[in-house]
């Protein structure tokens, strides 16, 4: 800050705002020169620039602000850009687009207009637009939005003369007005009479703000209109109540919807086939009719075939089947016989439940190929922009047979447990929602990673894994009946603009694959050697037998052999570790498919490896964890009872 | 980073912060996406820094 010059007031200011990586900083440059000032926005950590430039002898501070995406701020950096935008006193404000994302971008031009900012839209990256064949009828959309428009590609400096004189020459007198549809209208109108005060924003920009809950907007608000602001705050809680779920998502269709119209005419898209394609395709994977065999197709030819029969059948025959089989176990358990006079330390690293038979062996041999090669098809369809897609799907399906899919896909991609949590919060009004959003947390489904596991072991036995499948399915639809009950309303799940979809990028891929691969690992590799040190000291000092003995009725229920419990022992400490135990059982030939695929689901559903209970007494407390515990376990094996039951009766496998 | 389920752009600074998902041990390692929850795997500094490389050349 000591290096900033002291500026004359008369120094009119020009904001720069727009998505990140829209060509923001390059106007910035072009327009300032070498004269700049970098420094953090006060009480933040967020870097704004500041620099000059002089046109038709008129001085300008230009601000260049961090990206944002709406003008409901939801990062620190869009809070500061957006305060940047309420605080100083612009005399222009240029919303850098970039061309070939215009119809995502332009909404929030709409947002600054309404504000009543004197804006000055630049679209920009022309070149890269044109290019790809796409034209923009500049002056009709400025005709169209009643705002000056610029094209250009700045960094090869076009437009940069139009941006120059459009600053100079701007003036924000009457701004447009784009009308929403009437009823929203009623509402905003109803918020904004209750205004009294004067503010930078235009009025219908603030009661829009304040109807989507924006907590800034509301201090300013009750700071400003002090004994008026329980008028404002009743008018805000009517309408936002009578529009519970769906008010943030009717904001977003109707700015989309009026952006559509100002487009219509004003923007050809090319003819180039293969871009062509891409838009095709994107249709198509969220269109439930051709989405869900897409899907299939993903599921067959991503999972089935490369992670179940490539890295479950190939790589683990090689891994474990050839290098430690016939290599490294030998090996190791020779050297031990040599130089290990003590049978205890014997079956510590080479026994039944050694260290490195079981422990390293799974983890290095069974698991670590399957989980490389599921996460590289997990990369691969993220890097294509499949995942937003997908959510959509499953949503839209689900919708259309009455269930709500919001849950289902955050809890398999691994979406952080705010998702859930806000599912939580936002409902937990009547001891019913309670009741079911407590059921809801129960059915914890675990991670995509360990289901690739479980799937990919269970390849081999196409049958198994045909009727986990559906298993899975079947949750999948409980959740969805459950969250359908605990909530209620049209919202969406993901309401987003849907990034466009691309081919692979090799490097991201790999980098992505192997982050993931390394971080399961070291997640993985601690657990199997602590549970093998657990189930080697069980054996030693006959717990464990007891244990087993104590489950060997639970597992004649389920009709499964004694040897079955301590998969199921190793399933408490991680579902992967316990599907790895079931794949030695069956590739022994302990296990017959009905067998093998009881054990399956019921390890599946059965919830709590050690880690998972331990968080969930953390958050919940003791009765409670305890109370789903029990739940989950006797769900999993009445489930397990009777699908052997069932498969036993119907011959189905056998 | 870029995020990889809705394609938005965040500072991994911000979205770190998060707690665990309740699942992971070590910690999730994962940024979660401030725009839709989305867990990107947090990039270990030498690959991060060779595919920054990588996207330079390009
Ligand atoms: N093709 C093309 N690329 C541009 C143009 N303007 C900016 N870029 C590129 O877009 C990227 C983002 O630019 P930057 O100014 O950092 O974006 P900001 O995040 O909005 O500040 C950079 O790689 C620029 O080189 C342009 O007019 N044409
Ligand atoms: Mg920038
Ligand atoms: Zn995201
Ligand atoms: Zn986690």
């Amino acid at each position: 800050m000591a290096s900033q010059t002291k500026m004359p007031a008369s120094d009119r200011k020009v904001i720069l705002v727009g998505n990140p990586n829209v060509g923001k900083s390059v106007l910035f440059n072009a327009l300032t020169g070498a004269y700049t000032v970098v420094s953090n926005y006060p009480g933040t950590s967020v870097a704004v620039a500041r620099g000059h430039c002089e046109i038709s002898g008129q001085r300008y501070e230009i601000l260049d602000t961090p990206g944002m995406y709406s003008l409901l701020p939801i990062t620190e950096e869009e809070r500061v850009a957006r305060e940047m935008l309420l605080l100083e006193d612009a005399h222009a404000v240029i919303h850098v687009l970039d061309a070939r994302n215009i119809e995502r971008m332009l909404p929030m031009t709409l947002q600054l207009i309404e504000a009543g900012l004197p804006v000055i839209l630049l679209v920009n990256i022309l070149d890269e637009a044109e290019r790809s064949g796409m034209s923009i009828d500049i002056p009709l959309l400025q005709e169209k939005l009643g705002i000056p428009v610029v094209g250009g590609a700045i960094r090869n400096k076009r437009g940069l003369k139009e941006v120059r004189r459009a600053i100079a020459e701007c003036a924000a007198d009457d701004l447009p007005s784009f009308g929403y549809s009437s009823d929203l209208e009623k509402d905003i109108a109803k918020v904004a009479t209750t205004l009294t005060e004067d503010y930078r924003l235009d009025l219908r920009a603030l009661a829009l703000l304040l109807l989507q809950k924006d907590e800034e907007i509301l201090d300013l608000v009750r700071s400003s209109e002090g004994d008026n602001f329980e008028r404002v705050q009743q008018a805000v809680a009517e309408t936002a109540f009578e529009h519970r779920f769906d008010l943030h998502l009717r904001i977003s269709l109707e700015r989309k919807r009026v952006c559509k119209g100002l487009l219509a005419e004003t923007v050809r898209q090319p003819d180039n086939q293969r871009l062509r394609f891409a838009d095709r395709l994107s249709a198509w994977t969220t269109n439930p009719w051709t989405g869900f065999p897409i899907l299939i197709l993903v599921l067959y030819f991503g999972i089935y075939q490369f992670v179940g029969k490539f890295g479950a059948g190939v790589l683990v025959d090689l891994c474990e089947g050839s290098l430690f089989e016939n290599y490294l176990n030998p090996l190791v358990v020779s050297l031990a016989d040599r130089f290990v006079p003590w049978y205890w330390l014997r079956e510590l690293v080479v026994g039944e439940y050694g260290v490195f038979t079981l422990g390293v062996r799974y983890a290095v041999a069974l698991v670590l190929p399957i989980v490389g090669t599921f996460f590289l098809t997990f990369s691969v369809i993220e890097d294509v922009g499949y995942f937003p897609r997908l959510a959509m799907l499953v949503d839209r399906i689900f919708k259309k047979i009455g269930l709500n899919g919001r849950a289902v896909i955050p809890m398999v991609l691994g979406f952080g447990c705010d998702t859930m949590a806000t599912m939580v919060t936002r409902t937990l009004e009547t001891v019913r929602e309670r009741v079911l959003v407590t059921l809801l947390l129960a059915l914890a489904i675990p991670c995509s990673a360990q289901l690739g596991v479980i799937l990919g072991l269970l390849s081999g036995v196409s049958g198994a894994l045909l009727v986990w499948t559906v298993c899975i399915v079947l949750v999948f639809l409980l959740v969805g009946f459950l969250s359908a009950q605990v909530l209620p309303g049209e919202r969406p799940m993901f309401y987003m603009e849907l990034p466009p979809m691309r081919l692979p990028q090799f490097h991201n891929v790999l980098v992505k694959t192997m982050t993931r691969m390394q971080w399961y690992f070291l997640e993985i590799f601690p657990l199997f050697i602590i549970a093998s040190l657990l189930l080697w000291a069980g054996k030693m000092t006959g717990a464990l037998e007891w244990l087993v003995r104590g489950m060997t009725p639970v597992m004649g229920l389920l009709g499964l052999p004694a040897d079955a419990s301590a998969a199921f022992i190793f399933g408490f400490f991680r579902r992967d570790f316990g599907a790895a135990g079931l794949y030695d059982l069956q590739e022994a030939g302990l296990l017959t498919p009905v067998q093998l695929t009881v054990a399956a689901v019921t390890m599946t559903l059965f919830v709590p490896c050690i880690a998972q209970f331990l968080m969930m007494k953390k958050e919940r407390g003791w009765k409670v964890s305890l109370g789903i515990f029990l739940f989950v376990t006797v769900l999993a094996f009445s489930v397990g009872w009777s699908l052997n039951v069932l498969l036993l009766f119907s011959g189905i496998l056998s | 980073m870029k995020c990889g389920f809705c394609g938005r752009h965040f500072s991994p600074a911000e979205a770190v912060e998060k707690e665990s998902c309740g699942r992971c041990l070590r910690g999730c390692q994962k940024a979660y996406c401030p725009y839709c929850g989305y867990g990107n795997p947090l990039i270990p500094g030498f690959l991060d820094r060779w595919l920054k490389n990588k996207e330079k050349k390009e």
